[in-house]
């Protein structure tokens, strides 16, 4: 087939494959909406389910959400939404359908009776589905009636989940233990309740216990997950009905149960056998003990008495009553420490040191202390008494050492002589002079040691570039060398016209220009040998003759007494400039002693 | 010149000199008026008076605060002893040595005094000095500092000459170098550790809790909660600060926030510490 034809039978076929099935399916668009319950009350969930089909096949629309939704329902959450087709054949036909649905889950808001459908637009076409009644019942307003104090389990079951609230005991005395649990019963996993409104405990003292590990139960047949809330050990403070308020739990976002208030029928403390002063918070089972850190002391040494009082109750609030004067001490007011245990029920510990210091010798005798409390299981007061201690106290009595009261009376004019204290100083004028202004400032002293090791690293480093950078040996030998022959020509110089030490100098010139030419093996030589050296040396020999000459004039000049003219000794030292300026023997040699 | 204009030059001079007595009368009679009130035990009038003569005064003076700090001790309010008689003890007010004495005995009674009541009352007071104590005491001091200065410097001295002696070809001598490794250590030691003590005075000053017992608490404010309580007396460390508000330490390390107020700061010049 040639290229052009082969394009327009392909355009054609699109054409019919694309136009062909909208044209023939359009009228068969059909929307069916169902729920999961069409009765239902305020707070509880339902399913929505939205589904398009079209006969024979083709593109489906998607569902809009139904009408009226908004009106009492709040939509949480989406579980399925999909499209698709199926094809079938058989009979002598063929049959092909689309679908589009979608699926809601949501929460009824207020009751009422609402009439639900959708619809979808099929290119202009509005195509509705059918109506569902779906009937909401208002929730019953919650009762402000305290129900009946719960106790133990929960005997009907109440939907998929709801709070549970009860006490063990429904009759207490004034500070009996009681316990308070408030448990979640759930027959799914429903990981998102929250405690909304926490009970009141306003007539309690309580204590939180330990909540315990999710169980499951049975609830009239129908298993629970009991999820613990919270647990609380209630000590009621006074007598009559009293109530733990109502609490409230959140399911989800915006499902909602309550719980059933608690009331507690509290009688007061019975009168028949009540210690005068009894406190009402001394209701329980205690034990009291006691004991001092040192069985023996000096007098004015302090020891510490220590009474414990331990037991199941409400510790912190024990009033011990009043302690018993012990004579021969000074006795401060205790130190008091209470630790609270809570495990199935709260027990505690409530500590109360003694500071105590003797002023007499003898045995020194601490009473026992005595508790008087009410035990609510045996429905009688009792006595819990600790034992009597003695302690041996040594020394003789003493005038009580006043200066170690901390709470004596201030403004006695004996005061100075009682505490030990030195008197004021009462000088006729306060001294005026500006107080010094120190020299040495903290800043000032931390930068002086910070520049200290910054000064000697610099000598360091300037001495380590000095090696690396300064002169070497050699160069230290040629100077010195040319520092040398500068002096004894100076010194030449200075004795032409006296002729003074003019020779000496100059031949001492002479030889250390012969030395510094041969190097250090021409030092201490003989003359003749010198020159030879000189001439090894490759001198010239008009320069080696003219060294020579002059070395000897000079030796004549020192030795034989024939100094010369002031005209001689001026050309003599001529003729010694021009050997040290001019001639190979004043060059300076090279590292490898060559000229 | 005229003895009219001389007469005049002279009355100007004796105004000029006798403007500044005028202040100084000021204090001594506040001063003085403490005096007298003491004399009678009247501590409270006691108290007044000194505090008014600090006031006006305006620069330390050991000797105001020795007898501030004694009125204080006789009424029983043991922050407000401590606090001035250890200000009485600083070098920046001229101690005399009998002022010295006399505050560091009052200091010891009020000490103990401060000690028994904490124990009594469950609050936490600073530990008992100990010769520690006086060791990091005496590296606070300047004489430290100087000593350390003093070696770093003659250090360096050293250092260099034998690095001019060693170019100069000659061999370092053995107490040299013994020297200098001497002095090198004493620098490096005695400033360090000087150092370290200024620096902690810099980071967390000193300061006295004033009143008798007061909450530390586990945030700024008064709706942090109470962690412990430290008494009147206590020597503490500032090692932060909020509006209002103080982060103390105790010497144990046990940290907690307290009301600027009931904190005065030892490092800070007479008049100006909080907690008065």
């Amino acid at each position: 087939m040639r290229r052009p034809h082969r394009r327009a039978f392909l355009l054609g076929a699109g054409a019919l494959a694309l136009g062909f099935p909208r044209r023939v399916l359009a009228s068969e668009l059909t929307a069916e909406l169902r729920v999961s319950s069409t009765s239902l009350k305020v707070g509880d969930e339902i399913d929505f389910e939205l589904e398009v089909t079209r006969a024979g096949g083709g593109s489906v629309p998607d569902p809009e959400l139904p009408s009226g939704l908004a009106e009492g329902f709040e939509i949480t959450s989406r579980f399925a939404s999909g499209s698709g087709f199926a094809f079938s054949m058989g009979g002598g036909g063929r049959s092909r359908t689309s679908h589009s649905s979608m699926g809601l889950t949501a929460v009824a808001l207020k009751g009422g009776t609402y009439k639900l459908s959708f619809t979808v637009d099929d290119a202009g076409t509005k195509v509705t589905s059918n109506v569902v009644e779906v009937v909401v019942a208002a929730q019953a307003p919650a009762s402000t009636e305290p129900a009946v104090a719960a106790i133990g389990k929960p005997t009907e079951a109440r939907g998929d989940v709801f709070v549970w609230c009860a006490s063990n005991k429904s009759k207490a005395y004034i500070g009996e233990q009681l316990e308070y649990r408030l448990d979640v019963y759930e027959r799914s996993l429903l990981s998102s309740v929250t405690l909304r409104t926490p009970p009141n405990f306003a007539d309690f003292y309580t204590y939180d216990l330990p909540e315990g590990e999710a169980v499951v139960e049975e609830v009239a047949g129908v298993p629970y997950r009991v999820r613990p809330g919270m647990r609380r050990a209630l000590f009621p403070q006074k007598a009559g009905i009293l109530v733990v308020g109502a609490p409230e739990i959140t399911i989800g976002r915006r499902r909602r149960d309550r719980g059933a208030a608690v009331a507690i029928e509290v009688q007061p403390l019975p009168a028949k056998g009540q210690p005068p002063g009894f406190s009402p918070n001394n209701v329980g089972s205690f034990t009291v003990t006691a004991k001092i850190d040192r069985d023996t002391v000096e007098v004015g040494q302090p020891f510490t008495w220590t009474v414990e009082i331990s037991g199941e109750g409400n510790v912190a609030l024990l009033d011990p009553g009043p302690w018993p004067d012990i004579p021969g001490v000074r006795r401060y007011d205790p130190k008091i420490d209470s630790q609270m245990k809570s495990e199935t029920k709260v027990t505690g510990r409530r500590t109360y040191s003694f500071l105590i210091i003797p002023e007499a010798p003898g045995a020194l005798k601490l009473p026992a202390i005595a508790l008087n409390y009410f035990d609510p299981e045996a429905e009688r007061y009792a006595v819990a008494r600790g034992e009597a201690l003695v302690v041996e106290v040594r020394g003789t009595a003493v005038v009580p050492d006043e200066a170690a009261l901390p709470d004596r009376a201030p403004g006695d004019a004996s005061d100075a002589t009682d505490l030990g204290l030195r008197p004021i100083l009462a000088a006729s004028t306060l001294p005026r002079e500006p107080p010094p202004k120190p020299v040495l400032t903290p800043s000032r002293w931390g930068w002086s040691m910070v520049a200290l090791p910054t000064l000697a690293a610099t000598i360091w480093g300037g001495g380590a570039l000095w090696r690396k950078f300064g002169p070497d040996d050699l160069a230290r030998r040629r100077a010195a060398q040319r520092r040398r022959r500068r002096e004894r020509l100076d010194a030449a110089r200075e004795a032409v016209d006296s002729g003074e030490g003019f020779h000496v100098a100059l031949a001492n010139l002479l030889h250390d220009l012969a030395v510094g030419r041969v190097g250090d093996q021409g030092m201490g030589l003989p003359r003749p040998e010198l020159m030879r050296m000189l001439a090894s040396k490759g001198t010239p020999t008009i320069e080696l003759r003219k060294l020579e000459d002059l070395l000897e004039r000079c030796d004549a000049a020192r030795f034989a007494a024939q100094r010369g003219t002031v005209d001689e000794r001026r050309d003599m030292l001529d003729d010694a400039l021009s050997l040290v300026e001019r001639s190979s023997l004043g060059r300076e040699p090279n590292d490898r002693g060559e000229s | 010149m005229s003895a009219a204009r001389w007469l005049r030059r002279a009355l100007v001079m004796a105004l000029l000199l006798t403007a500044v007595p005028a202040r100084a009368d000021a204090v001594d009679d506040a001063f003085a008026e403490g005096n007298a009130a003491a004399d009678q035990a009247h501590w409270s009038a006691a108290v007044e008076a000194y505090e008014r003569a600090g006031a006006l005064l305006a620069q330390p003076s050991s000797l105001l605060s020795y007898n501030l700090g004694t009125a204080y001790a006789q009424l029983g309010d043991l922050g407000h002893a401590t606090f001035h008689l250890r200000q009485a003890l600083d070098f920046r007010g001229s101690p005399t040595t009998e002022v010295a004495e006399a505050a560091r005995s009052n200091l010891g009674i009020v000490r103990r005094r401060a000690e028994l009541a904490a124990a009594t009352t469950s609050a936490l007071i600073d530990r008992p000095q100990t010769w520690w104590d006086l060791v990091v005491e005496t590296l606070r001091a300047p004489g430290v500092g100087w000593l350390a200065l003093v070696c770093g410097i003659v250090a360096v001295g050293l250092f260099g000459v034998e690095r001019l002696r060693s170019a100069a070809g000659a061999r370092p001598t053995r107490w040299a170098t013994s020297a200098f490794w001497l002095l090198a250590a004493t620098w490096a030691l005695a400033g360090g550790l000087h150092a370290l003590s200024l620096r902690a005075d810099r980071t967390a000053p000193r300061a006295v809790a004033v009143p008798a017992a007061t909450e530390a608490r586990d945030r700024p404010g008064m709706h942090g909660t109470s962690t412990w309580s430290v008494a009147g007396g206590a020597q503490v460390r500032i090692v932060d600060r909020t509006p209002g508000w103080v982060l103390v330490r105790l010497a144990g390390g046990i940290e907690g926030w307290l009301p600027e107020s009931a904190v005065a700061d030892l490092s800070r010049p007479f008049g100006q510490a909080q907690g008065r």
